[in-house]
């Protein structure tokens, strides 16, 4: 047998049938990538490149209807586009894409949207600094969703502001006079303002440009700086990250401590707790420390023993009530599932960054050195695959709310800034236990078998200073573009990946052991 | 309407199963093929490549197939997030006792681990070198001799003698010799 004619012939025969792809979907996402592409120019740290996309996302769900769900909103464009009910009260979500082009900075081309027999006619009040009313009548047959109306705010013909009318159930919306970069008050000057409107699939009432002055000394060219452009910056040097606290944790830093701090085997005693380094951006063999360093269920049946190499590190305090007893069937927990309360405390002095507490702990129970079974004790008040910050910062902030209807979940402070655990910080929660995963192996099926086992938690923490919103905003689009696009050598760069080069970072996982539990089918 | 989802557009509705068909060799279930093409196309389509036509496009979304897949199994370290790709490969349990109950590529290829399975199409769909395999999964050139050596163990193993087995050791079919290619 020819193992490529093999392939072949099973390409042909590939279960593939009543699977699809949608372009709608596709499209979307896409666009809001080259948003997110389009405006995140010269940007550099992760954290500003997610503050960037945020941003132009909300510009673009504000310009299209879209929900944030882009996928299945845009699945669901294309399914019932062409079904539109026209006899008004067209749902948000159900409506065309507006072009997603037509954003900040761009030139507003009416031509692009098809209209139909409605006719838009805006007017407007005498504007206030901060906002002006528009009011629109629609003349014609057809009806249009009021509040899918979108207002744009035209400086020389470029979009400089634009209002999706969130919340307006009227033919009149106060529209605030804030541009579409950074939320700044629009200058004074004169506007024009133009609003869009879907009617059908397809089509739009477009209005006429209404002008409108905002008092005040004019500048000759307000919006310059928004439109310079990516501007050519230096990268900054490893070990120099940007926009992060001045007491972070370095790849630089935490590769000296690690290495420092190198210690012996690992008995895993209740209470102590090992850090392995898991990827090392100064190592040219990082492509496989992650393999090397694995600790986890088997991949091939067979789980390896703790690394070799492993360091005793202050940075994590991890504590964790566990159960004496776990009975256990089908990998359930079937006598009632334990309350497990953990935190996490941040005790270098050192902010950690990278550090995304997960919506549960990461588990492993581990027999004769080796794991045998993985656990993740859920909150239950948390929405799926929600992550939560906590503690000890001057501001609070909780990325996944509990869910409607919930009771009120664990308390879940929030560090400094999201990305950040600082000195003193910490995690906490509480957590059901619900389940076991058994590893698979040979002998037992993936079944977790009776008895005793330490159990140890991990935590994973990455530290990296450069970051790009795409490798070839960064150094590599300097010397053209990148080998990556040439054909038939294709490498896609990620949307963020760590500048190539940048070199100092670094990933761990810490590992804690929490004692023993008795396992009981 | 923007050039850029003309071709999409176009590449979707000619080429939708035969990218299908390609996703499915890569993971080996159909609704993760699904998200394999649609992952892929949003990568291929999210940044502005000059000149790109469906027939180019085309061979950026399998490579950008094969880079999707490999990259969330190395984002899902953690084997709670792949293990469900390794149920697949339930019969690596038993895979001759599979295999003997359906001698066929799909079962055979389903033994492999998701790397393997990734060196295996590539090599033997794509006729990638060895070189050309490591440089796009980022993986050491003689990590990809193993996962080419066992997966062909375990295919033979199932299906019997590989012609183009030896082809490992032999002067790749683009003409580019690699001693151990």
């Amino acid at each position: 047998m020819k193992m490529s004619d093999a392939l072949r012939a099973a390409a042909e025969t590939a279960p593939i049938e009543g699977i699809s792809i949608s372009a709608g979907a596709v499209r979307s996402r896409a666009r809001r990538n080259r948003a997110v592409r389009a405006g995140a120019n010269g940007i550099v740290g992760v954290g500003a490149a997610v503050l960037m996309f945020a941003g132009v996302a909300g510009v673009i769900n504000g310009q299209t209807g879209l929900s944030a769900a882009d996928a299945d909103s845009g699945a669901k464009q294309e399914d019932t586009s062409g079904g539109m009910a026209t006899n008004g009260g067209m749902e948000p979500g159900l409506v065309d894409p507006l072009p997603a082009d037509t954003i900040c900075g761009t030139t507003f081309d009416a031509s692009r949207f098809a209209t139909g027999e409605v006719v838009a006619t805006a007017s407007i009040d005498e504007p206030t600094r901060e906002s002006a009313t528009v009011s629109v009548e629609f003349t014609g047959s057809g009806a249009v969703a009021i509040d899918t109306t979108t207002y744009y705010v035209l400086w020389e013909g470029m979009v400089v502001s634009l209002y999706d009318g969130a919340g307006a159930q009227s033919s009149h919306a106060d529209v605030p006079l804030v541009n579409c970069w950074d939320g700044a008050a629009l200058p004074a000057g004169d506007y024009g303002l133009v609003t869009v409107s879907p009617v059908a699939p397809g089509t739009f009432a477009v209005s006429d440009a209404v002008a409108f002055t905002v008092a005040g000394d004019a500048m000759s060219d307000p919006f310059a700086s928004y439109l310079a452009g990516p501007q050519p910056t230096d990268p900054p040097a490893p070990g120099t990250p940007s926009g992060m606290p001045p007491d972070t944790l370095t790849g630089d830093a935490a590769r000296a401590a690690y290495h420092d701090a190198l210690a012996g085997t690992w008995d895993m005693a209740a209470g102590t707790q090992r850090v392995v380094m898991t990827g090392d951006g100064a190592d040219p063999g990082d492509a496989t420390l992650w393999a090397r360093n694995y600790f986890g269920c088997g991949m091939d049946g067979a789980a390896g023993a703790f690394p070799r190499q492993s360091a005793t590190l202050d940075w994590l305090a991890v504590s964790a009530t566990i159960p004496a007893t776990l009975h256990v069937s089908y990998g359930w927990i079937v006598d009632g599932n334990p309350a497990v309360t953990y935190a996490i405390t941040n005790t270098s002095s050192w902010a950690i960054p990278g550090y995304f507490a997960s919506s549960g702990p990461h588990l492993v129970l581990v027999k004769d050195g080796r794991v045998a079974a993985e656990a993740y004790p859920i909150n239950p008040q948390l929405s799926q695959g929600g992550i939560a910050y906590a503690t000890g910062g001057a501001e609070t902030t909780a990325d996944a709310a509990p869910s409607a209807g919930a009771a009120p979940g664990p308390t879940l402070l929030a560090p400094p800034a999201e990305d950040f655990l600082a000195p003193g910080a910490g995690v906490s929660g509480d957590y059901v236990w619900r389940d076991v995963s058994g590893c698979w192996t040979d002998g037992n099926g993936g079944q977790v078998l009776p008895g005793t086992y330490t159990v140890l938690a991990a935590h994973d923490i990455y530290v990296g200073s450069i970051y790009a919103p795409d490798a070839s905003v960064s150094s590599a689009s300097s010397a053209g573009d990148t080998a990556g696009d040439t054909a038939g050598d294709i490498a896609v760069a990620p949307v963020v990946a760590p500048v190539p080069g940048g070199g100092d970072y670094a990933s761990f996982t810490v590992w804690t052991s929490l004692g023993t539990v008795k396992v009981q089918n | 309407m923007a050039e850029w989802t003309d071709t999409m557009e176009r590449l979707v509705r000619d080429r939708e199963r035969a990218l299908l068909s390609y996703a499915y060799l890569v993971c080996g279930d159909p609704t993760r093929a699904q998200d394999l093409v649609q992952d892929a196309l949003v990568r291929t389509f999210s940044r502005e490549r000059k000149g790109l036509t469906a027939v180019t496009a085309e061979a950026y979304v399998r490579r950008s197939i094969t880079s999707v897949f490999i990259d969330e199994y190395r984002r899902g370290q953690r084997w709670q997030r792949v293990q469900h790709l390794f149920r697949d490969g339930e019969p690596a349990r038993d895979p001759v006792h599979a295999i003997e109950a359906s001698s066929d590529v799909h079962a055979a290829l389903a033994t492999l681990s998701p790397r393997e399975r990734a060196c295996v199409v590539l090599r033997y769909f794509d006729d990638l070198t060895v070189p050309q395999i490591a440089r796009h999964l980022d993986l050491a050139e003689g990590t990809v001799k193993r996962y080419l050596a066992d997966a062909v163990g375990r295919l033979q193993l199932a299906l019997g003698d590989i012609e183009d087995e030896t082809a490992a050791t032999r002067p790749s079919r683009k003409g580019t010799h690699h001693e151990d290619v």
